[in-house]
Protein backbone atom coordinates (compact mmCIF):
# COMPACT_ATOMS: atom_id res chain seq x y z
CA UNK A 1 0.00 0.00 0.00
CA UNK A 2 2.53 2.39 0.63
CA UNK A 3 4.24 1.78 -2.16
CA UNK A 4 1.63 2.80 -4.43
CA UNK A 5 1.18 5.89 -2.22
CA UNK A 6 4.72 7.06 -2.84
CA UNK A 7 3.78 6.41 -6.23
CA UNK A 8 0.95 8.74 -6.40
CA UNK A 9 3.00 10.88 -4.41
CA UNK A 10 5.80 11.17 -7.23
CA UNK A 11 2.77 11.49 -10.20
CA UNK A 12 1.34 14.44 -8.35
CA UNK A 13 4.55 16.36 -7.51
CA UNK A 14 4.98 15.63 -11.32
CA UNK A 15 1.19 17.32 -11.81
CA UNK A 16 1.88 19.91 -9.70
CA UNK A 17 5.07 20.87 -11.72
CA UNK A 18 3.10 20.74 -14.75
CA UNK A 19 -0.14 22.99 -13.45
CA UNK A 20 2.24 26.04 -12.03
CA UNK A 21 3.83 25.79 -15.24
CA UNK A 22 0.67 26.14 -16.92
CA UNK A 23 -0.94 28.88 -14.73
CA UNK A 24 2.29 30.98 -14.77
CA UNK A 25 1.23 30.61 -18.83
CA UNK A 26 -2.15 32.26 -18.72
CA UNK A 27 -0.97 34.20 -16.03
CA UNK A 28 1.64 36.49 -18.40
CA UNK A 29 -0.96 35.73 -21.18
CA UNK A 30 -3.78 37.81 -19.39
CA UNK A 31 -1.59 40.25 -17.83
CA UNK A 32 1.40 41.30 -20.56
CA UNK A 33 -0.68 39.28 -23.36
CA UNK A 34 2.74 38.07 -24.50
CA UNK A 35 1.94 34.66 -26.16
CA UNK A 36 5.58 33.93 -27.35
CA UNK A 37 6.85 33.95 -23.68
CA UNK A 38 3.96 31.98 -22.34
CA UNK A 39 4.54 29.97 -24.78
CA UNK A 40 8.01 29.18 -24.00
CA UNK A 41 6.91 28.54 -20.11
CA UNK A 42 4.22 26.41 -20.76
CA UNK A 43 5.13 24.30 -23.45
CA UNK A 44 2.15 21.79 -23.36
CA UNK A 45 -0.86 23.78 -23.19
CA UNK A 46 -2.22 23.91 -26.72
CA UNK A 47 -4.28 26.62 -26.27
CA UNK A 48 -1.19 28.87 -25.03
CA UNK A 49 0.65 27.25 -28.05
CA UNK A 50 -2.23 28.31 -30.49
CA UNK A 51 -1.88 31.77 -29.01
CA UNK A 52 1.74 32.05 -30.17
CA UNK A 53 1.15 30.15 -32.81
CA UNK A 54 -1.43 33.35 -33.97
CA UNK A 55 1.07 35.74 -32.65
CA UNK A 56 3.87 34.70 -34.70
CA UNK A 57 1.31 34.50 -37.73
CA UNK A 58 0.42 38.28 -37.11
CA UNK A 59 4.49 38.64 -37.30
CA UNK A 60 4.37 36.96 -40.27
CA UNK A 61 6.35 34.47 -39.28
CA UNK A 62 4.40 31.27 -40.64
CA UNK A 63 7.27 29.07 -40.76
CA UNK A 64 7.85 29.39 -36.70
CA UNK A 65 3.83 29.11 -36.95
CA UNK A 66 3.70 26.16 -38.83
CA UNK A 67 5.88 24.51 -35.65
CA UNK A 68 4.19 25.63 -32.81
CA UNK A 69 0.76 24.51 -34.88
CA UNK A 70 2.02 20.93 -35.31
CA UNK A 71 2.85 20.93 -31.76
CA UNK A 72 -0.86 22.11 -31.03
CA UNK A 73 -2.18 19.41 -33.53
CA UNK A 74 0.18 17.17 -31.83
CA UNK A 75 -1.54 17.54 -28.29
CA UNK A 76 -4.88 18.14 -29.51
CA UNK A 77 -5.86 16.60 -32.96
CA UNK A 78 -9.02 17.87 -33.07
CA UNK A 79 -8.32 21.64 -32.54
CA UNK A 80 -9.92 22.79 -36.17
CA UNK A 81 -9.06 26.38 -35.74
CA UNK A 82 -5.84 25.09 -35.24
CA UNK A 83 -5.52 22.99 -38.42
CA UNK A 84 -7.52 26.06 -40.31
CA UNK A 85 -4.18 28.59 -39.57
CA UNK A 86 -1.94 25.94 -40.46
CA UNK A 87 -3.63 25.58 -43.99
CA UNK A 88 -3.24 29.18 -44.23
CA UNK A 89 0.15 29.34 -43.13
CA UNK A 90 1.38 26.64 -45.84
CA UNK A 91 -1.06 28.65 -48.81
CA UNK A 92 0.62 31.71 -47.33
CA UNK A 93 4.52 29.64 -47.83
CA UNK A 94 3.53 28.73 -51.69
CA UNK A 95 2.04 25.24 -50.88
CA UNK A 96 -1.44 25.69 -51.71
CA UNK A 97 -2.04 22.06 -52.32
CA UNK A 98 -0.80 21.19 -48.78
CA UNK A 99 -3.30 24.02 -47.43
CA UNK A 100 -5.94 22.72 -49.48
CA UNK A 101 -5.81 19.40 -48.47
CA UNK A 102 -5.64 20.25 -44.57
CA UNK A 103 -8.82 22.67 -45.30
CA UNK A 104 -10.67 19.65 -47.11
CA UNK A 105 -10.40 17.10 -44.48
CA UNK A 106 -11.58 19.52 -41.79
CA UNK A 107 -14.78 19.86 -43.44
CA UNK A 108 -14.51 16.01 -43.85
CA UNK A 109 -15.30 15.78 -40.21
CA UNK A 110 -16.42 19.57 -39.01
CA UNK A 111 -18.81 20.81 -42.17
CA UNK A 112 -19.60 23.99 -40.16
CA UNK A 113 -16.20 25.58 -40.07
CA UNK A 114 -16.80 28.52 -41.56
CA UNK A 115 -13.25 29.75 -42.27
CA UNK A 116 -11.60 26.67 -43.66
CA UNK A 117 -14.88 26.37 -46.08
CA UNK A 118 -13.96 30.40 -47.49
CA UNK A 119 -10.79 29.65 -47.94
CA UNK A 120 -10.61 26.36 -49.99
CA UNK A 121 -13.69 28.68 -51.97
CA UNK A 122 -11.04 31.36 -52.31
CA UNK A 123 -7.75 29.17 -53.41
CA UNK A 124 -10.10 27.53 -55.83
CA UNK A 125 -10.72 31.24 -57.14
CA UNK A 126 -7.40 32.33 -56.98
CA UNK A 127 -6.25 29.21 -58.98
CA UNK A 128 -9.21 29.31 -61.80
CA UNK A 129 -8.21 33.40 -62.48
CA UNK B 1 -9.71 19.21 10.52
CA UNK B 2 -7.35 21.71 8.57
CA UNK B 3 -7.44 19.52 4.92
CA UNK B 4 -11.41 19.71 5.36
CA UNK B 5 -11.32 23.70 5.92
CA UNK B 6 -8.68 24.51 3.47
CA UNK B 7 -10.67 21.97 0.87
CA UNK B 8 -13.49 24.23 1.48
CA UNK B 9 -11.59 27.55 1.33
CA UNK B 10 -9.85 25.99 -2.04
CA UNK B 11 -13.35 27.34 -3.96
CA UNK B 12 -12.36 30.80 -3.43
CA UNK B 13 -9.13 30.76 -4.82
CA UNK B 14 -8.21 32.91 -7.81
CA UNK B 15 -5.81 35.19 -9.24
CA UNK B 16 -7.42 38.55 -9.85
CA UNK B 17 -7.03 39.43 -13.55
CA UNK B 18 -6.36 36.18 -14.67
CA UNK B 19 -9.41 34.79 -16.59
CA UNK B 20 -9.05 31.25 -16.53
CA UNK B 21 -11.53 28.84 -18.14
CA UNK B 22 -9.76 25.85 -16.60
CA UNK B 23 -9.31 27.11 -12.65
CA UNK B 24 -5.93 26.52 -13.03
CA UNK B 25 -4.95 28.79 -9.67
CA UNK B 26 -7.91 26.00 -7.91
CA UNK B 27 -6.32 23.17 -9.41
CA UNK B 28 -2.86 23.67 -8.32
CA UNK B 29 -3.97 24.45 -4.58
CA UNK B 30 -6.10 21.18 -4.26
CA UNK B 31 -2.88 19.47 -5.42
CA UNK B 32 -0.74 20.64 -3.25
CA UNK B 33 -3.62 19.99 -0.77
CA UNK B 34 -3.69 16.43 -2.07
CA UNK B 35 0.08 16.39 -1.62
CA UNK B 36 -0.14 17.41 2.05
CA UNK B 37 -3.05 15.12 2.54
CA UNK B 38 -1.15 11.93 1.08
CA UNK B 39 2.33 12.67 2.82
CA UNK B 40 -0.04 12.21 6.29
CA UNK B 41 -1.86 9.07 4.90
CA UNK B 42 1.75 7.39 3.94
CA UNK B 43 2.52 8.27 7.78
CA UNK B 44 -0.55 6.48 9.14
CA UNK B 45 0.11 3.27 10.88
CA UNK B 46 0.12 0.47 8.62
CA UNK B 47 -3.35 -1.78 9.37
CA UNK B 48 -5.58 -3.30 7.16
CA UNK B 49 -6.98 -1.74 4.05
CA UNK B 50 -11.19 -1.22 3.83
CA UNK B 51 -12.66 -2.64 1.39
CA UNK B 52 -13.25 0.90 -0.25
CA UNK B 53 -9.85 1.43 -0.56
CA UNK B 54 -9.52 -1.37 -2.50
CA UNK B 55 -12.34 -0.36 -4.78
CA UNK B 56 -10.39 3.11 -5.02
CA UNK B 57 -7.15 1.78 -5.71
CA UNK B 58 -8.49 -0.26 -8.75
CA UNK B 59 -10.39 2.48 -9.63
CA UNK B 60 -6.42 4.27 -10.06
CA UNK B 61 -5.04 1.22 -11.34
CA UNK B 62 -7.29 0.95 -14.31
CA UNK B 63 -7.35 4.94 -15.05
CA UNK B 64 -3.40 4.42 -15.95
CA UNK B 65 -4.20 1.68 -17.60
CA UNK B 66 -6.08 4.08 -20.13
CA UNK B 67 -2.58 5.32 -20.52
CA UNK B 68 -2.57 3.69 -23.72
CA UNK B 69 -5.27 5.06 -25.36
CA UNK B 70 -3.74 8.86 -24.40
CA UNK B 71 -3.19 11.54 -26.98
CA UNK B 72 -2.62 14.39 -24.40
CA UNK B 73 -0.28 13.22 -21.53
CA UNK B 74 0.08 16.44 -19.48
CA UNK B 75 -3.80 16.70 -19.21
CA UNK B 76 -4.15 12.80 -18.46
CA UNK B 77 -1.48 13.88 -15.64
CA UNK B 78 -2.92 16.68 -14.61
CA UNK B 79 -6.49 14.41 -14.05
CA UNK B 80 -5.30 11.53 -12.95
CA UNK B 81 -3.27 13.42 -9.85
CA UNK B 82 -6.53 15.15 -9.39
CA UNK B 83 -8.08 11.85 -8.64
CA UNK B 84 -5.08 10.95 -6.18
CA UNK B 85 -5.59 14.10 -4.82
CA UNK B 86 -9.36 13.44 -4.04
CA UNK B 87 -9.09 10.17 -2.96
CA UNK B 88 -5.83 10.88 -0.49
CA UNK B 89 -8.27 13.66 1.17
CA UNK B 90 -10.72 10.97 1.72
CA UNK B 91 -8.17 8.51 3.31
CA UNK B 92 -6.86 11.84 5.09
CA UNK B 93 -10.34 12.87 6.89
CA UNK B 94 -11.68 9.37 6.72
CA UNK B 95 -8.75 8.39 9.57
CA UNK B 96 -9.23 11.35 11.41
CA UNK B 97 -11.49 11.49 14.65
CA UNK B 98 -14.11 14.49 14.36
CA UNK B 99 -16.87 15.64 17.06
CA UNK B 100 -19.68 17.19 16.09
CA UNK B 101 -18.82 20.64 16.75
CA UNK B 102 -16.12 20.23 14.36
CA UNK B 103 -18.88 19.72 11.62
CA UNK B 104 -20.88 22.59 12.50
CA UNK B 105 -17.83 24.60 12.33
CA UNK B 106 -17.34 22.92 8.99
CA UNK B 107 -21.18 24.19 7.92
CA UNK B 108 -20.70 27.54 8.97
CA UNK B 109 -17.56 27.80 7.02
CA UNK B 110 -19.29 26.37 3.81
CA UNK B 111 -21.79 29.10 4.42
CA UNK B 112 -19.10 31.80 4.61
CA UNK B 113 -17.03 30.54 1.44
CA UNK B 114 -20.64 30.97 -0.08
CA UNK B 115 -21.32 34.37 1.25
CA UNK B 116 -17.70 35.58 -0.01
CA UNK B 117 -17.94 34.20 -3.06
CA UNK B 118 -21.07 35.87 -3.73
CA UNK B 119 -19.90 38.57 -2.52
CA UNK B 120 -17.02 38.90 -4.79
CA UNK B 121 -19.18 38.80 -8.06
CA UNK B 122 -19.95 42.41 -7.93
CA UNK B 123 -15.98 42.87 -7.44
CA UNK B 124 -14.77 40.32 -9.83
CA UNK B 125 -16.55 39.60 -12.92
CA UNK B 126 -15.95 36.37 -14.57
CA UNK B 127 -13.28 37.90 -16.98
CA UNK B 128 -11.12 39.37 -14.07
CA UNK B 129 -10.55 36.04 -12.47
CA UNK B 130 -13.48 33.73 -10.70
CA UNK B 131 -13.32 33.74 -6.95
CA UNK B 132 -16.01 30.98 -6.86
CA UNK B 133 -19.22 29.40 -7.95
CA UNK B 134 -21.06 31.03 -5.51
CA UNK B 135 -24.88 29.19 -6.47
CA UNK B 136 -23.58 25.90 -6.06
CA UNK B 137 -21.69 26.39 -2.97
CA UNK B 138 -24.57 28.47 -1.21
CA UNK B 139 -26.74 25.66 -2.00
CA UNK B 140 -24.19 23.21 -0.59
CA UNK B 141 -24.07 25.33 2.21
CA UNK B 142 -27.36 26.22 3.20
CA UNK B 143 -28.12 21.93 2.91
CA UNK B 144 -25.97 21.44 5.54
CA UNK B 145 -26.44 23.91 7.79
CA UNK B 146 -30.29 23.44 7.18
CA UNK B 147 -29.92 19.77 8.53
CA UNK B 148 -27.72 21.17 11.56
CA UNK B 149 -30.31 24.20 12.18
CA UNK B 150 -32.52 21.49 12.14
CA UNK B 151 -31.51 19.54 15.34
CA UNK B 152 -32.82 22.36 17.41
CA UNK B 153 -36.29 23.62 17.83
CA UNK B 154 -34.90 26.86 18.86
CA UNK B 155 -37.54 29.76 17.54
CA UNK B 156 -34.63 32.24 16.57
CA UNK B 157 -32.54 28.86 14.81
CA UNK B 158 -35.83 28.62 12.96
CA UNK B 159 -35.74 32.23 11.69
CA UNK B 160 -32.38 31.43 10.85
CA UNK B 161 -33.27 28.28 8.99
CA UNK B 162 -35.84 30.70 6.71
CA UNK B 163 -33.13 33.13 5.87
CA UNK B 164 -30.40 30.74 4.54
CA UNK B 165 -32.94 29.03 2.79
CA UNK B 166 -33.97 32.53 0.97
CA UNK B 167 -30.38 33.43 0.10
CA UNK B 168 -30.03 29.49 -1.25
CA UNK B 169 -33.25 29.69 -2.97
CA UNK B 170 -32.14 33.41 -4.67
CA UNK B 171 -28.40 32.29 -5.47
CA UNK B 172 -28.82 29.43 -6.98
CA UNK B 173 -31.97 30.57 -9.19
CA UNK B 174 -29.22 31.26 -11.80
CA UNK B 175 -29.07 27.79 -12.72
CA UNK B 176 -32.36 25.41 -13.27
CA UNK B 177 -30.03 22.74 -12.89
CA UNK B 178 -29.04 23.42 -9.58
CA UNK B 179 -33.09 24.63 -8.67
CA UNK B 180 -34.44 21.00 -9.43
CA UNK B 181 -31.44 19.34 -7.67
CA UNK B 182 -31.99 21.48 -4.75
CA UNK B 183 -35.78 20.94 -4.53
CA UNK B 184 -35.63 17.22 -4.87
CA UNK B 185 -32.55 16.86 -2.38
CA UNK B 186 -34.67 18.77 0.03
CA UNK B 187 -37.69 16.70 -0.12
CA UNK B 188 -35.52 13.93 0.14
CA UNK B 189 -33.77 16.17 2.85
CA UNK B 190 -37.50 15.95 4.99
CA UNK B 191 -38.40 12.07 3.85
CA UNK B 192 -35.22 10.92 5.60
CA UNK B 193 -35.56 13.29 8.43
CA UNK B 194 -38.84 11.72 9.03
CA UNK B 195 -38.19 8.38 8.69
CA UNK B 196 -36.54 6.45 11.89
CA UNK B 197 -35.53 3.58 9.35
CA UNK B 198 -31.95 3.82 7.78
CA UNK B 199 -32.46 4.52 3.85
CA UNK B 200 -29.27 4.69 3.12
CA UNK B 201 -28.63 1.35 1.28
CA UNK B 202 -32.21 2.16 -0.90
CA UNK B 203 -30.91 5.98 -1.66
CA UNK B 204 -27.20 4.59 -2.49
CA UNK B 205 -29.10 2.49 -5.01
CA UNK B 206 -31.62 5.34 -6.06
CA UNK B 207 -29.37 7.54 -6.93
CA UNK B 208 -27.12 5.22 -8.46
CA UNK B 209 -30.15 4.00 -11.01
CA UNK B 210 -31.29 7.91 -11.66
CA UNK B 211 -28.03 8.86 -12.23
CA UNK B 212 -27.22 6.19 -14.91
CA UNK B 213 -30.49 7.07 -16.41
CA UNK B 214 -31.11 10.38 -16.39
CA UNK B 215 -28.43 10.86 -19.40
CA UNK B 216 -29.89 8.03 -21.20
CA UNK B 217 -33.10 9.15 -20.97
CA UNK B 218 -33.06 13.37 -21.20
CA UNK B 219 -30.77 13.05 -24.06
CA UNK B 220 -33.85 11.77 -25.99
CA UNK B 221 -35.66 15.07 -25.46
CA UNK B 222 -33.75 17.70 -27.37
CA UNK B 223 -36.11 20.35 -26.78
CA UNK B 224 -38.24 19.86 -23.77
CA UNK B 225 -40.75 22.52 -23.33
CA UNK B 226 -40.01 24.27 -26.58
CA UNK B 227 -36.36 25.21 -24.92
CA UNK B 228 -33.11 24.04 -26.52
CA UNK B 229 -31.17 21.64 -24.13
CA UNK B 230 -27.70 21.46 -25.77
CA UNK B 231 -26.89 19.33 -23.05
CA UNK B 232 -28.96 16.56 -24.80
CA UNK B 233 -27.46 17.18 -28.26
CA UNK B 234 -24.26 16.82 -26.61
CA UNK B 235 -24.38 13.53 -24.30
CA UNK B 236 -26.02 12.19 -27.42
CA UNK B 237 -22.49 12.71 -29.10
CA UNK B 238 -20.43 11.45 -25.91
CA UNK B 239 -22.71 8.20 -26.13
CA UNK B 240 -21.12 7.78 -29.85
CA UNK B 241 -17.62 8.07 -28.10
CA UNK B 242 -18.35 5.81 -25.39
CA UNK B 243 -19.53 3.00 -27.68
CA UNK B 244 -16.10 3.98 -30.09
CA UNK B 245 -14.13 3.59 -26.96
CA UNK B 246 -15.73 1.12 -24.56
CA UNK B 247 -12.02 1.10 -22.84
CA UNK B 248 -12.07 4.89 -22.20
CA UNK B 249 -10.31 7.56 -23.67
CA UNK B 250 -8.01 8.13 -20.95
CA UNK B 251 -8.38 10.61 -18.24
CA UNK B 252 -8.47 14.40 -18.85
CA UNK B 253 -9.26 13.68 -23.18
CA UNK B 254 -12.20 14.68 -23.40
CA UNK B 255 -11.80 18.04 -24.13
CA UNK B 256 -9.44 16.76 -26.57
CA UNK B 257 -11.27 13.74 -28.40
CA UNK B 258 -14.78 15.41 -28.31
CA UNK B 259 -14.47 17.56 -31.13
CA UNK B 260 -14.19 14.32 -33.39
CA UNK B 261 -17.90 13.30 -32.19
CA UNK B 262 -19.21 16.81 -31.84
CA UNK B 263 -21.30 15.68 -35.09
CA UNK B 264 -21.76 12.43 -34.41
CA UNK B 265 -24.96 12.00 -33.82
CA UNK B 266 -26.04 15.45 -33.45
CA UNK B 267 -24.78 18.79 -34.39
CA UNK B 268 -23.45 20.54 -31.11
CA UNK B 269 -24.62 24.26 -31.23
CA UNK B 270 -22.05 24.68 -28.54
CA UNK B 271 -19.03 23.82 -30.65
CA UNK B 272 -20.23 26.65 -33.17
CA UNK B 273 -19.58 29.40 -30.34
CA UNK B 274 -16.51 31.47 -31.21
CA UNK B 275 -14.23 32.38 -27.84
CA UNK B 276 -12.91 35.62 -27.45
CA UNK B 277 -9.76 35.83 -25.11
CA UNK B 278 -10.64 39.44 -23.58
CA UNK B 279 -6.68 40.49 -22.78
CA UNK B 280 -4.37 40.68 -25.76
CA UNK B 281 -3.28 39.16 -28.13
CA UNK B 282 -6.71 39.07 -28.65
CA UNK B 283 -7.38 36.00 -30.34
CA UNK B 284 -10.70 34.48 -31.25
CA UNK B 285 -11.29 30.47 -31.57
CA UNK B 286 -14.12 28.00 -31.64
CA UNK B 287 -15.38 26.78 -27.88
CA UNK B 288 -14.06 23.25 -26.96
CA UNK B 289 -16.00 21.66 -24.61
CA UNK B 290 -13.74 20.98 -21.53
CA UNK B 291 -16.65 18.41 -19.89
CA UNK B 292 -19.20 16.03 -20.82
CA UNK B 293 -21.54 17.84 -18.54
CA UNK B 294 -22.62 15.08 -17.37
CA UNK B 295 -20.17 13.57 -14.68
CA UNK B 296 -20.89 9.83 -15.18
CA UNK B 297 -21.04 9.79 -18.58
CA UNK B 298 -17.40 11.45 -18.75
CA UNK B 299 -16.39 8.90 -16.27
CA UNK B 300 -17.86 6.19 -18.42
CA UNK B 301 -15.76 7.76 -21.74
CA UNK B 302 -12.98 8.68 -20.23
CA UNK B 303 -12.49 5.14 -17.97
CA UNK B 304 -14.47 2.98 -20.06
CA UNK B 305 -16.69 0.65 -18.97
CA UNK B 306 -14.65 -1.28 -15.98
CA UNK B 307 -13.62 2.54 -15.04
CA UNK B 308 -17.08 3.23 -14.65
CA UNK B 309 -18.39 0.10 -12.76
CA UNK B 310 -15.81 0.42 -10.45
CA UNK B 311 -16.71 4.49 -9.88
CA UNK B 312 -20.20 2.91 -9.20
CA UNK B 313 -19.54 0.72 -6.90
CA UNK B 314 -16.92 3.30 -5.43
CA UNK B 315 -20.28 6.14 -5.16
CA UNK B 316 -22.70 3.28 -3.72
CA UNK B 317 -19.92 2.11 -0.87
CA UNK B 318 -19.66 5.99 0.19
CA UNK B 319 -23.92 6.50 0.47
CA UNK B 320 -24.49 3.17 1.21
CA UNK B 321 -22.04 3.30 4.53
CA UNK B 322 -23.98 5.22 7.27
CA UNK B 323 -25.62 3.12 9.59
CA UNK B 324 -28.19 6.22 10.58
CA UNK B 325 -28.64 9.74 9.19
CA UNK B 326 -29.14 11.66 12.18
CA UNK B 327 -27.57 14.47 13.23
CA UNK B 328 -24.46 15.84 11.64
CA UNK B 329 -24.43 12.47 9.32
CA UNK B 330 -27.46 13.52 7.70
CA UNK B 331 -26.33 17.00 6.61
CA UNK B 332 -23.19 15.38 5.12
CA UNK B 333 -25.37 13.00 3.41
CA UNK B 334 -27.56 15.10 1.49
CA UNK B 335 -24.83 17.59 0.31
CA UNK B 336 -23.10 14.74 -1.09
CA UNK B 337 -26.66 13.96 -3.14
CA UNK B 338 -26.90 17.28 -4.09
CA UNK B 339 -23.24 17.85 -5.40
CA UNK B 340 -23.88 14.18 -7.63
CA UNK B 341 -27.23 15.26 -8.52
CA UNK B 342 -25.89 18.73 -10.06
CA UNK B 343 -23.39 16.26 -11.76
CA UNK B 344 -26.15 15.35 -13.69
CA UNK B 345 -26.01 18.44 -15.96
CA UNK B 346 -22.32 20.03 -14.53
CA UNK B 347 -19.18 18.03 -13.60
CA UNK B 348 -18.57 18.94 -9.77
CA UNK B 349 -16.73 15.64 -9.88
CA UNK B 350 -14.48 16.66 -12.43
CA UNK B 351 -14.06 20.04 -10.84
CA UNK B 352 -10.97 20.27 -9.18
CA UNK B 353 -12.35 22.34 -5.82
CA UNK B 354 -15.94 20.42 -6.09
CA UNK B 355 -14.47 17.49 -6.19
CA UNK B 356 -11.94 18.13 -3.32
CA UNK B 357 -15.13 19.41 -1.56
CA UNK B 358 -17.05 16.00 -2.31
CA UNK B 359 -14.26 14.20 -1.15
CA UNK B 360 -14.24 16.12 1.86
CA UNK B 361 -17.53 15.85 2.76
CA UNK B 362 -17.17 11.92 1.59
CA UNK B 363 -14.36 11.80 4.30
CA UNK B 364 -15.76 13.46 6.85
CA UNK B 365 -18.78 10.82 6.62
CA UNK B 366 -17.18 8.11 6.70
CA UNK B 367 -14.92 9.80 10.02
CA UNK B 368 -18.42 10.43 11.62
CA UNK B 369 -19.82 7.29 10.90
CA UNK B 370 -17.07 4.88 11.61
CA UNK B 371 -18.49 6.57 15.64
CA UNK B 372 -14.91 8.38 15.53
CA UNK B 373 -12.97 5.21 14.74
CA UNK B 374 -10.23 5.32 12.82
CA UNK B 375 -10.62 3.99 9.85
CA UNK B 376 -7.88 1.96 9.06
CA UNK B 377 -8.10 0.24 12.49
Amino acid sequence: MKIVLALCLSIVVLALVGSVERLRGHYIVSTTGNAIRAGHIAPHDYKILFMKSVVEMRGERCDLAIDTLNQVIAIAPYFWDARNNLGICYAAMGAPNHAKAIWQEILKEWPWHKEASANLQEIDRQRSE
Amino acid sequence: MLFAYLAIASNLVFIPGLFDGHDLPKKVFVLALGLAALIRVIHLPKTKSPFIYCVMMAYLTFSIFNLFFVVNYSLFLERLSLDIAFIALYMALSTTKFEEKDIGLFHALLVLVAVAACLSQSYWPEEKGVMGNYGFTAGLAALGALSALSLSSSFWFAILEIVVAAFLILSVFQSRAALGVLILVMILRMIIFETKRNLSHIIALGTLIILFFSPLIISQFDRPFNRPLNRALQWRNVLAMIADNPLGIGAGQFQIQYPKYANARARDPEMLEIIETVVPPNISYRGQHEAAHNDLLEIMAERGVVGFVLFGLLLFLILSSPKSLTGAQLGLYIELLFLLGWGIFWFPLAHPTFGATFSTIAGLLRSVNEDRARALS
